[in-house]
């Protein structure tokens, strides 16, 4: 990186060379005006240019890459022009198609007969015994409401005393969720929902999922994990997942007590809700690195586990994109960046709680900075060919250099190629 | 068992190396091999019976002591083959001592078994021992005592410097009494009721307690002390023996040229914005660091090479590239090799044996448990007991220590991103620490002579006095950052405590306090101890700790480049300071997260295995 900022530098008092030049002709329009883009941009002696202009590469908000995409607005991009979005995210990051697409490729790959949807009986820790696939079983049991109201108090029944948390489909950051643990409650929560004092309660629909009432916790605290996931295609399937992902805490205690149902610092991990606690602490903002998690748990509790765990964590990724690949409408100029909110559980299980196409790219500690700002230029660097200019052509085989702190998840091309030659160069694509 | 009459003694036959390493001492003494007990023995009693040995043990501890453990020394001495004579030693005794309660019941429930025959009394016992795992206990509570004898335990023959460390302790105490009458407290008080139960309440989140600390200040930060230290060039009295023991031979670096290399360490990623506390102060203060007309010796190249043999061998070590593949058939990378053996020496439980593991690296995964074990620092019923003894006795009595504890912890951890999460384990940890006077105990005579204070509220009597604080140690800016490292091992407070007090028995109360520690080799201990104080203490254990734990996966060039130099043998010294600062920058990485203080390191591995080796590490420990 230090080397790329030195030979940018040189080119511009010393002799210029040829990439350089090259480089300057990329010219990118954002949506977002964040400073860990722009000097990223600027690092590349990029361009910028309005939307209207000829851009190479957009930073777009997702409504912009819909809109790009819509049959209306009859853009048509050409082969040196790359975008951060695919246009129907919405299939991995709402809540409700997520739940949706994950149900659907489990039935899909049951009815191949495929092993990875074998199911086993379980026991819950409340004693009950049900069904569950052994190998997909990674997101909590999640219900839309209202549409499927009456599975879910079926569901309910089973095991009465559990907890479920509410969330509105389309928000993020925690806005309107909630707990819930008695169906009266929930009963209470929709009749006010219809009353017209809240007209846009009644237009939303919900997901209500079992709550993860069993976190695994730190210095007594809850915390989730934000993973960055980087998609260059789906079909086939190129992901690559971040290693500088981090976990963020609650400021309080966790607390599973009644009392402290409704007190969204002890159950929410979000910074956007943590933020505002009085606990809170802007010099770390309670994030810690997910390096010093796997430090902590291998210290703490082993190897064997915490190599399991984090296995488990690029198999639940890489199964809920396959999940949703089928569906997504796989347009050669999108690449996307995704958030994963993954919960671990206290058996060292990780729970997929939502996935984020517009992961949050405000810094709120200098670390988060340091880590967003690699974030982008490694994405950069991923998602353009060597000579660093936007050109859908290109075989999307990033070297192992241009990889930096990205670790290649799947690459199916590869391991289709792999496959007649027992998968050396896969292994070898993969060490770095 | 009764115990024939006595015929003699024989000095020096109980030599705890010896024991504890298995070697057969007495039939080594048949062949007329004489042995140097490593240290020196008290003059040996004998006892002509069972009645006598009680008497005679009675003379050496409490009543209680002897009527417990008259019957098991004897058993001892059989087993050790002292089977015509009852040598009461203060080896034996702190044995004794050591095995607790509920081992002794066993192993006298072994001696009436069947399995142990009074015919083949020594080979049938230690056999059954062997067999429920006592023979283990019984040698490494040999090991650990035999570490806590051979410390040195005595104050600083110079006594220039012996004036300055009790100057220097002076201040503190002034400074700690002069702080209490600003704020108008006192240093020792009983809490009142409410306050107890507040804090009992709170004591799993202590970071809930709410103090006003607004007006509290560390007592001294690393800073202060280090001006103590430069000022101590001074007190070194050049004469002919002393420069002959300590002044320059081939090959030394000096103090300058140390500092310059650690100042280059820590500058050469100027974008770890992190890291700017610390080198930025440094190099303001560079032409300060008049250390070097000290003529201390520091260990010359070729020395080092010879104390880390591993190392200067070219034998792989794990942090310096956990990946490079294993040389042993089975395992696929070094790390793994080392994990497949460290998991049986781990499971074998011998420390002489997990000492010389660690030499070479643990893998994270297996720390915890290496350290508790090589260290004696495993968690028994008594020890938690006595964990919650101390709780208690914070609870109790409000030392105005604890305040600045808090404040500490406050400053330190609470703030770091690496450590916040700690925030409420820590606080546990440092108020226990504080009132543990088994710390006191076992470092006497090299940490100075602590306060003694009145316990405000309290009745006068003989209780009513307490060593202020218990522990001795008054904590300064950055004392939680020892601890902090500990926390990515342990979950459990209790076990983290003792691992962590262990750890600071045995080396980092060394960092703040002035002393020379002359041993057989000439003593670089000073110096050290300044240099290691220097990158370890305080903000920079922060600092150091912090940029070097984060860069600890993937530093493997630099790490490279350092062993190459052991290796090569090549003189560090006799370039200029800033041409050597520029070569070794890369090597400077890996010397800087083998400090001490960063706790993940291999060197503190090293430095867990004792005795001398902790001297020569810590000239790299910069």
């Amino acid at each position: 990186m230090n080397q790329d900022a030195k030979k940018i530098s040189n080119s511009i008092y010393g002799r210029v060379n040829a990439p350089a030049v090259e480089r300057c002709r990329v010219n990118f329009c954002t949506d977002l005006e964040k400073s860990v883009l722009m000097s990223n941009f600027e690092r590349r002696g990029w361009n910028q240019v309005g939307p209207d202009d000829e851009w190479n590469f957009y930073w777009a908000s997702t409504q912009t890459c819909r809109n790009l995409f819509s049959v209306e607005s009859g853009y048509r991009m050409n082969d040196n022009q790359i975008i951060n979005h695919f246009p129907n995210h919405y299939e991995l990051s709402r809540k409700d198609l997520l739940v949706k697409n994950i149900k659907r490729y489990r039935k899909e790959l049951e009815r191949e007969g495929s092993p990875l949807a074998e199911k086993a009986e379980v026991v819950l820790h409340g004693g009950q015994v049900v069904t569950r696939y052994v190998h997909l079983d990674f997101v909590p049991i999640t219900f839309v409401l209202p549409a499927d109201y009456n599975m879910f108090v079926e569901e309910y029944r089973k095991s009465p005393q559990s907890t479920w948390i509410m969330k509105p489909c389309g928000k993020s950051q925690g806005t309107g969720i909630f707990l819930i643990n008695k169906l009266s409650k929930l009963k209470k929560w929709s009749r006010e929902a219809k009353t017209p004092f809240h007209p846009q309660l009644s237009k939303e629909s919900y997901v209500i999922s079992r709550y993860i009432d069993n976190p695994l916790l730190i210095g007594g605290k809850k915390f989730d994990l934000r993973l960055y996931v980087l998609v260059t295609s789906f079909r086939p399937l190129k992901a690559y997942l971040f290693q500088l992902g981090f976990c963020r805490f609650c400021t309080v205690k966790y607390d599973t007590s009644v009392t402290e149902l409704d007190n969204m610092y002890v159950h929410l991990t979000n910074v956007s809700v943590q933020k505002h606690g009085g606990d809170y602490n802007s010099i770390h903002g309670g994030k810690m690195s997910v390096q010093n998690l796997r430090l902590f748990l291998e210290g703490s509790r082993g190897r064997a586990v915490t190599e399991k765990l984090f296995a488990a964590m690029q198999w639940l990724i890489v199964h809920s994109l396959k999940a949703v690949a089928s569906v997504m409408a796989n347009d050669r100029h999108c690449f996307e960046c995704y958030g994963y909110d993954i919960i671990i559980d206290n058996q060292l299980k990780p729970w997929l709680v939502e996935v984020n196409a517009s992961p949050s790219l405000t810094s709120t500690t200098v670390n988060d900075r340091i880590l967003k700002y690699k974030l982008i230029d490694n994405i950069l660097s991923v998602v353009l060919p060597p000579d660093g200019v936007p050109d859908v052509r290109w075989n999307k085989l990033p070297s192992a250099e241009a990889l930096g702190n990205f670790d290649l998840l799947i690459d199916e091309e590869l391991l289709e190629k792999d496959e007649p030659t027992s998968g050396s160069r896969n292994s070898k694509h993969r060490k770095n | 068992m009764a115990v024939e009459s006595l015929e003699g003694c024989f000095p020096g036959t109980i030599c705890p190396r010896n024991l504890g390493f298995g070697v057969d001492v007495l039939g080594a003494r048949k062949r007329g091999v004489e042995y140097n007990p490593p240290f020196r023995l008290h003059p040996i009693v004998k006892f002509p019976s069972v009645k006598d040995a009680s008497a005679g043990v009675r003379g050496i501890s409490s009543p209680n002591f002897a009527g417990r453990f008259v019957p098991i020394i004897l058993l001892l001495a059989r087993l050790f083959d002292v089977n015509r004579c009852v040598l009461i030693t203060p080896f034996l005794a702190a044995v004794l001592f050591r095995i607790s309660r509920l081992s002794w019941d066993r192993l006298r429930k072994l001696v009436s078994s069947p399995n142990v025959k009074k015919e083949d009394f020594k080979q049938t016992l230690q056999q059954a021992m062997k067999e429920k795992g006592l023979d283990t206990k019984l040698r490494n509570t040999v090991f650990h005592w035999v570490r806590t004898q051979n410390k040195q335990n005595k104050l600083d023959p110079l006594t220039s410097l012996m004036k300055a460390s009790a100057q220097w302790e002076k201040r503190i105490h002034k400074s700690l009494n002069s702080m209490c009458s600003d704020l108008e407290t006192s240093l020792a008080k009983i809490r009142s009721q409410s306050e107890q139960e507040e804090l009992t309440e709170k004591w799993n989140e202590l970071s809930t307690y709410n103090l006003d600390l607004s007006k509290y200040r560390p007592v001294y930060a690393p800073k202060d002390f280090l001006e103590v230290l430069l000022t101590l060039s001074g007190y070194v009295p050049y004469t002919r023996e002393f420069a002959r023991r300590f002044s320059t031979t081939i090959g030394v670096m000096s103090i300058r040229e140390i500092m310059f290399m650690f100042v280059g360490s820590t500058l050469i990623e100027p974008d770890e914005s992190e890291l700017d506390v610390l080198p930025k102060a440094l190099l303001k203060d560079e032409p300060k660091w008049e250390f070097a007309h000290l003529p201390l010796q520091v260990k010359t190249l070729d020395q080092l090479r010879a104390v880390f043999l591993e190392w200067s061998s070219g034998e792989p070590l794990l942090g310096v590239n956990a990946n490079m593949p294993s040389s042993v058939p089975g395992f696929t990378t070094l790390e793994a090799e080392r994990i497949g053996l460290g998991e049986r020496v781990s499971a074998l439980g011998y420390a002489p044996v997990i000492q010389e593991y660690l030499k070479k690296g643990s893998p994270q995964c297996l720390r915890a448990k290496l350290w508790s074990q090589v260290l004696g620092a495993d968690i028994t019923t008594q020890q938690l007991s006595y964990f919650n003894q101390l709780k208690k006795s914070v609870l109790d009595v409000d030392l105005m220590i604890d305040k600045l504890i808090f404040k500490d912890v406050q400053l330190t951890a609470s703030n770091d991103d690496q450590y916040f999460v700690f925030e409420d384990l820590l606080y546990q940890v440092m108020l226990c620490f504080s009132r543990d006077y088994e710390v006191m105990q076992q470092l006497k005579g090299s940490i100075g002579n602590p306060l003694t204070v009145t316990i405000k509220g309290k009745q006068t009597s003989a209780e009513s006095v307490t060593v202020f604080p218990p522990s001795g140690i008054i904590p300064f800016h950055g004392f939680t950052m020892y601890a902090t490292p500990f926390c990515y091992l342990y979950d459990d407070p209790a076990q983290l405590y003792y691992t962590f007090r262990a750890f600071y028995i045995r080396y980092w109360h060394r960092l703040h306090y002035i002393s020379t520690h002359p041993q057989d080799q000439s003593s670089v201990q000073m110096v050290n101890e300044s240099i290691q104080w220097a990158s370890s203490t305080g903000s920079t254990v922060a600092a150091v700790g912090r940029y070097t734990r984060v860069r600890l996966p993937g530093d493997t060039a630099a790490a490279r480049s350092f062993h190459t130099k052991l290796q090569e043998g090549k003189h560090i010294s006799s370039e200029h300071p800033t041409e050597c600062r520029r070569r070794l920058s890369g090597s400077l990485h890996y010397i800087s997260y083998t400090s001490i203080t960063i706790g993940f390191n291999e060197n503190i591995e090293y430095l867990a295995q004792g005795g001398h080796y902790r001297l020569n590490v810590s000239v790299y420990s910069i």
